[in-house]
């Protein structure tokens, strides 16, 4: 009875562990492309996977999208992928200084900065009002890609002829909430709980937020453009697959979706 | 027929020490799937270098305090509408109080994240009574009130059932017999009730605030994430996991002391309540 028991146990402990490992490649021609891109690229990307889906047969693309320095934290400490899509170099600089990428990341697409307001609010119309008291602006955290350009504008704003050198600080002032990651941000001023928010241009791109908010453009000297590398992991399985994955991303239909998106095409060296 | 089934039962029972073994094998791997990642914790937290620089970084302390001060003025509130609200529930019996009492255990099983986006849907500026906090001059989201309304919304269940069990085990005989002896109502209700009731009520207290201290979903939803104003203990680690696992490690530690510290005091009043039903 007891080794029945311990045999059972044996069993399910491998059935467990079986089930735990990635590595079930070998005999099942059926491959994964697992890919962490950051949260801004959510859509774009599921539909460039759908079309790479069709195109490569039993193939199957398996996205974590998050913070891209939340990522970056989780390839550090060891979790497996085979590309790496980052919002900003910063975030791909610590995969690379680790030595966890395969060769030089390389930019797909670029994006920038504007400022959303709830379509009802009436009060809200240029960059000037944005530090009257009592206004509720949400940004990303400096943590954040977003966050960091995001900081980088507001500081170069007070340079602004039409606005005071005090400005940045006032502006500094109405932030209610530094949300982790930049679809928390353009959430909230969906849902017309904040007065305004610093998202990227291709946030607005998405239907249910274009109905429900108006834009505020920051002018191209004062904007940060935010450039998008994504590269293979080191220790990805299918580097081959990852490969072409790469290639798709520079096709012309790749970068036609980005661009319906609202990111910029990459200029072709 | 029922008590030969009985004898086979008893029988199957103690004729198969052999489960022993299995469970205690599958016992010991239990502890240690709870006990590693606790004992990692405290390792990685010991090995990191300037841990202390980290616990005493401003944005550590500041959402220390913050988590202190919302989670004990969620606790008072709880107390002052949760204490009466739980008599209400012990003492009288009605299809509607039924109703109630099974609506109250409703934030223990919500997702906090679900309670977080029906916060936002109920007192959110664009919720169903935000025109009227609108009107007088109240507005919730990304206050500090929206994170002690969060800790409340998740934390009151776990103080009102367990206070109601309190009440529910005092005889309502004693209480009777308390008053034809001349003992007022409310005497008898802080000299009687309440001291024998105190285990279950203080057991509810501590549950109650490890789960207001902990509470990460409904505020992230609700309250957003800013430094000294809404950033609580867990929402300090999640941003700090991102950028610097030392801050994270810090105040992983801090909580897990504090929830050890609970368990403690947990285990006190069982201990006494066990002891003064003997």
């Amino acid at each position: 009875m007891l080794i029945k028991i311990l045999l059972n146990l044996l069993v399910l402990i491998s059935l467990f562990s079986a089930s735990c490992s990635t590595n079930s490649q070998h005999d099942n021609p059926h491959q994964d492309l697992i890919i962490f891109a950051a949260a801004s690229l959510t859509d774009s990307f599921r539909e460039i996977a759908n079309e790479f889906e069709n195109i490569n047969d039993d193939v199957s693309v398996i996205f974590n999208f998050a913070g891209s320095q939340q990522l970056s934290t989780q390839l550090l400490h060891g979790a497996y992928a085979d590309i790496f899509a980052s919002a900003d170099w910063i975030q791909m600089d610590r995969i690379t200084q680790s030595d966890l990428s395969l060769s030089r990341p390389q930019n797909f697409a670029s994006n920038q900065l504007v400022i959303i307001v709830p379509s009802e609010n009436t009060s809200l119309f240029e960059l000037s009002e944005l530090v009257t008291p009592g206004t509720k602006v949400v940004v990303s955290h400096t943590n954040v890609p977003a966050g960091t350009y995001t900081n980088t504008i507001i500081q170069k704003l007070g340079q602004h002829p039409g606005l005071s050198e005090s400005y940045p600080d006032k502006l500094k002032q109405t932030i209610v909430s530094e949300e982790t990651n930049v679809r928390n941000v353009v959430q909230k001023v969906v849902l017309g709980e904040a007065d305004a928010g610093f998202v990227y241009l291709s946030d607005t791109a998405l239907p249910y937020v274009s109905e429900k908010v108006r834009i505020i453009n920051i002018p191209d000297q004062y904007n940060q453009i935010a450039n998008y590398p994504a590269t293979i992991l080191m220790e990805s399985e299918s580097k081959e697959l990852a490969k072409g994955f790469m290639e798709f991303l520079k096709s012309s239909k790749s970068q036609n979706i980005l661009e319906k998106y609202g990111f910029q095409k990459i200029q072709d060296p | 027929m029922l008590r030969t089934f009985a004898r086979i039962k008893t029988e199957r029972r103690s004729s198969h020490p052999l489960w022993m073994p299995a469970g205690i094998s599958v016992t010991l791997l239990y502890v240690l799937f709870i006990g590693l990642p606790v004992v990692a914790i405290l390792v990685k937290a010991a090995q990191q270098k300037g841990l202390f620089a980290s616990l005493l970084s401003d944005t550590t302390i500041q959402a220390l305090q913050l988590s202190l001060v919302t989670s004990i003025i969620s606790i008072v509130i709880v107390v002052i509408i949760g204490t009466p609200f739980a008599l209400l529930l012990a003492r009288k019996d009605s299809l509607v109080l039924k109703f109630i009492d099974s609506l109250v255990e409703l934030p223990i099983i919500l997702p906090p994240i679900v309670a977080g986006v029906a916060m936002l849907m109920a007192f959110g500026r664009q919720g169903i009574l935000g025109p009227v906090l609108n009107s007088v001059g109240i507005t919730l989201p990304f206050t500090t009130g929206a994170v002690i309304c969060a800790q409340i919304f998740v934390a009151a269940p776990f103080y009102i059932r367990a206070a109601k069990l309190g009440f529910q085990s005092v005889s309502t005989d004693y209480e009777d017999v308390s008053q034809t002896l001349g003992v007022s109502p409310w005497q008898t209700f802080w000299k009687l009730t309440i001291p024998l009731a105190s285990p279950s009520i203080l057991s509810g207290l501590a549950l109650a605030w490890a789960r207001a201290i902990s509470e990460f979903g409904a505020t992230i939803m609700f309250a957003g994430n800013l430094t000294g104003k809404t950033q609580t203990m867990p929402l300090a680690i999640l941003t700090a996991m991102e950028s610097d696992i030392g801050a994270s490690l810090a105040l992983s530690v801090i909580l897990l002391l504090a929830s050890i510290v609970v368990l403690i005091i947990l285990g006190f009043f069982a201990n006494k309540s066990w002891r003064a039903n003997l």
